[in-house]
């Protein structure tokens, strides 16, 4: 008796079928673990944030808007794409809340730095709501001043009237005969924008570094869970 | 006027001095500095302790500084999310209390440096108490360490009055 050669016989499949007929079940099952995850989706949850911190759903869609950094580049919308940013609103001529919030700042951007599992690196910006006085020039004095990676944003008026508006930010002169001119009210939250250039969440004073940095994780790590 | 009269105006006369004194001396300022700001700020600010352990109310009614063209007390607010600030007449220092001048608060704003005022240099304040008296205070200046740098050394040093 010789061997013969290895012949597929009538009961076994020739290769390339069991091949093909292999793809299509690995085909099927990716399709049902993705139609059972449409429909059976279970998002992660929401997560809890400080009392100072305030999650906005949905995140407000913002218009783009015309300024300019302390380098005297256009600062506009794209700027806030593709990372998140820390904006407050100030003027250079506060001696007191606002020196006093960027310095909260800086310590927030330490303490984000050093977490575990490190968020993506966020941006800081401080606008001016006194832009008759804070020229591009003077706030590249004052603002990387405090960190030389914050970023101080002025412009028209009307440009930082603008993109006030769309993040709820208020902002008021009040005249004086003072020698230094005059003082501004303003909102003294801090707005949290996500890199889709969204208005996402807010952060109220008293602030609380550990607290704000510890937000800022969870709020970073969801929105990445989510998309 | 007679002798009475005169004795008893002398008597008072030596009282509100002697007030004034003791008043000048009871206020304990301490932890006085004055915030690390870019040399081109137009304005800053210092903060303290002041504590009063006398049996009476002092009230500072004025600020001033050698070193700036005026000097204001001032007091940070914040209402309905707006901050303001609210320049104060006069600063009451409870009798057996004390006021805190902190960041976000009661401050004093230094207005116009005559120079630029960099880490480690000391700015002379003189607070003038409502009985006549002057305070004078000696405020570093240092970074804004409010939760800033960890580790850093919060004790209190008490700084040398004059009066
Ligand atoms: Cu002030």
């Amino acid at each position: 008796m010789h061997l013969q050669p290895t012949r597929y016989s009538g009961k076994s499949l020739p290769f390339w079928l069991l091949g093909l007929l292999g793809l299509l079940g690995l085909a099927l099952i990716i399709a049902g673990a993705l139609l059972s995850q449409r429909v059976f989706y279970n998002p992660p949850p929401v997560p809890e944030m400080s009392p100072g911190t305030t999650r906005l759903e949905p995140p407000r869609v913002l218009q783009d808007f015309a300024a300019l950094d302390h380098r005297g580049r256009t600062f506009t919308l794209a700027q806030l794409r593709d990372h998140w940013t820390f904006m407050f609103f100030g003027y250079t001529h506060c001696p007191d809340i606002c020196p006093t919030t960027l310095s909260t700042l800086n310590a927030v951007a330490r303490k984000i730095a050093a977490l575990p599992n490190t968020p993506p690196t966020p941006q800081y910006v401080f606008v001016s709501i006194d832009p008759e006085r804070d020229t591009p020039e003077l706030l590249a004095k004052f603002v990387p001043y405090f960190n030389p990676d914050f970023i101080g944003v002025t412009g028209t008026p009307a440009a930082i009237d603008a993109l006030a508006k769309q993040l709820s930010v208020l902002y008021l002169k009040v005249e004086s005969e003072r020698p230094d001119g005059y003082l501004m009210d303003h909102s003294a939250a801090l707005l949290l924008i996500d890199p889709q250039g969204r208005l996402h969440a807010l952060m109220s004073p008293p602030f609380d570094t550990n607290l704000m940095a510890q937000d800022f994780q969870k709020l970073s790590h969801y929105y990445e869970a989510i998309q | 006027m007679n002798r009475h009269t005169r004795f008893a105006l002398a008597l008072s006369l030596l009282g509100s001095i002697w007030t004034a004194a003791v008043q000048a001396q009871d206020l304990k300022v301490s932890d006085a500095w004055v915030r690390e700001a870019p040399p081109t700020s137009a304005v800053n600010a210092a903060y303290m302790q002041i504590a009063n352990p006398g049996a009476k109310d002092i009230a500072i009614t004025g600020t001033s500084s050698p070193q700036f063209e005026t000097v204001e007390i001032h007091r940070t607010e914040i209402v309905d999310g707006m901050a303001r600030m609210l320049p104060q007449e006069r600063l009451v220092v409870p009798a057996g209390g004390s006021v805190t001048l902190a960041p976000n608060g009661l401050h004093l704003m230094l207005i116009q440096a005559k120079q630029p005022l960099h880490a480690g240099d000391h700015v002379e304040i003189n607070l003038e108490i409502e009985a006549g008296a002057a305070l004078k205070i000696d405020a570093e200046v240092r970074p804004d360490m409010s939760d800033g740098i960890e580790g850093m050394d919060h004790s209190q040093h008490m700084q040398h009055m004059q009066h």
